[in-house]
């Protein structure tokens, strides 16, 4: 796991001006180890560097891994260029995901906010494959401008399935969703809070709000989990760049109970 | 069919207010609709009135010479549009646009500012409701300007590619 594995990228589709869906098969052509939505992989720019990516695909499919990355720099820049038949590094799956199995039975409301779609799109399609093993489900997306939002076609899909709520923060008059903050339509929206779970992914000011937001509406912390960003690099807890608090985000995240993190989660400079 | 006070009891604006106070409010209103594209309020004109919202949205926008409207945020159901009617001179600050079909309770400000001035209870207990609303805007509107989903590496700048 510590070693990268060679993989080839399979197909490269642009998702937005700056981010891209890349999946990727084994070069060795062996099986794959299967993920947790909300785990994520090393990705390695062979002489660029090595960057942790979430999973953005399903775990049903056996062959291949799906990653969404943005462009923020010389890694993700060189991976973002790769095309299809160009070759990769792959260390993972790490980390904790989701709570898959918790969610069985329970209402469940996502809050994403921009990237942050990206590691709950898995769980988000296994809501809606299989509705009826949930009480109900809920998405509220926000993003910078509708040109921004990811997953458009998904988003639509979805929204047959169960209610999903985007806000933008900025758009033009020809845009006919809401305009404004994610936990504005939070607080106005009509949340089932009993026998309920919410998965919040986004920046982490965002994800500040949401629980605030969602703890006024009358959420239990156990009953909120988060995915946290630091910055990860040996991704098995040995070089503790991403030492956040007790907790290497890396090995025991990067997503949590917020409960569980709750005494440092609004601690400055943690 | 549902009175105007009953409408005016169920909007989140008046949760929990005393019902004796919310029908004397509601005294002060009329049912109204509107067709998208309409607009509740414009700029600088006399804010004699707010909305409660009841159903449809409403995009809060300002103006720039010739340039399309610039939206800066949208209100739903449940939502109050309007409190330039609370503060002198009494005039919008923005415009206020159906985006779908709406239904609203219209509250007429003079109507409302006299009877807060003859019952201070009233006026205290509206100007709270009220000023928890305006909080929310402002503190939304700092999140909007922190604008957290730009991308970082280029100081949320798009390529124009």
């Amino acid at each position: 796991m510590n070693t990268p594995r060679v993989f080839t990228v399979l197909e490269r589709r642009p998702d937005t001006h700056d981010t891209v869906t890349l999946t990727i098969g084994p070069s060795d052509g062996q099986p794959l180890p299967g993920f947790t939505p909300g785990q994520f992989n090393m990705l390695y720019s062979f002489g660029a560097g090595e960057v942790p990516i979430s999973f953005s695909g399903m775990p049903s499919l056996p062959d291949t891994y799906t990653h969404t990355l943005r462009v923020m720099g010389k890694a993700t820049a060189a991976l973002a260029a790769l095309s299809p038949g160009d070759q990769l590094g792959v260390r993972g799956p790490f980390g904790r995901g989701w709570p898959m199995a918790e969610l069985r039975g329970k209402h469940v409301v996502v809050v994403a906010g921009g990237l942050g779609l990206a590691p709950l799109q898995p769980v988000l399609e296994a809501l809606a494959a299989q509705p009826e093993h949930y009480a109900g489900s809920q998405l509220f997306y926000g993003g910078r401008r509708p040109q921004e939002l990811l997953y458009t076609e998904r988003l639509a899909a979805w929204a047959e399935q169960f209610e999903v709520q985007l806000s933008v923060d900025q758009a033009d008059a020809n845009w006919q969703g809401h305009i404004g903050v994610i936990t504005q339509l939070l607080a106005s929206s009509r949340l089932s809070t009993d026998n309920t779970v919410a998965l919040v992914c986004g920046p982490e000011i965002m994800m500040r709000f949401t629980v605030q937001a969602l703890q006024q509406r009358g959420l239990a912390d156990s009953a909120i989990y988060l995915s946290m960003e630091r910055n990860m690099h040996c991704a098995i807890g040995h070089c503790g760049h991403c030492q956040w608090g007790p907790n290497f985000v890396c090995k025991d995240g990067p997503v949590f109970c917020f409960a569980d993190i709750a005494p440092w989660f609004f601690r400055r400079a943690v | 069919m549902k009175s105007v006070a009953q409408f005016v009891r169920e909007h989140s604006l008046f949760e929990g207010m005393d019902a004796g106070q919310v029908d004397f409010i509601a005294g002060c209103g009329q049912l109204q609709r509107s067709a998208v594209g309409n607009y509740l309020t414009r700029e600088n004109d006399p804010a004699d009135c707010f909305y409660l919202l009841l159903e449809g949205r409403v995009a809060i926008e300002t103006h720039r010479p010739n340039q399309p409207a610039v939206p800066l945020l949208t209100l739903n159901a449940n939502d109050v549009v309007g409190w330039a009617w609370l503060i002198p001179p009494y005039r919008y600050q923005f415009d206020a646009r159906a985006v779908t079909p709406l239904r609203t309770v219209r509250l007429d400000a003079r109507c409302i500012r006299d009877k807060c001035e003859t019952d201070p209870t009233l006026g205290y207990e509206l100007l709270k409701r009220l000023s928890a609303v305006m909080l929310s805007r402002l503190q939304c509107a700092r999140i909007q300007l922190l604008d957290l989903y730009a991308n970082p590496s280029t100081g949320g700048k798009v390529p124009s590619r």
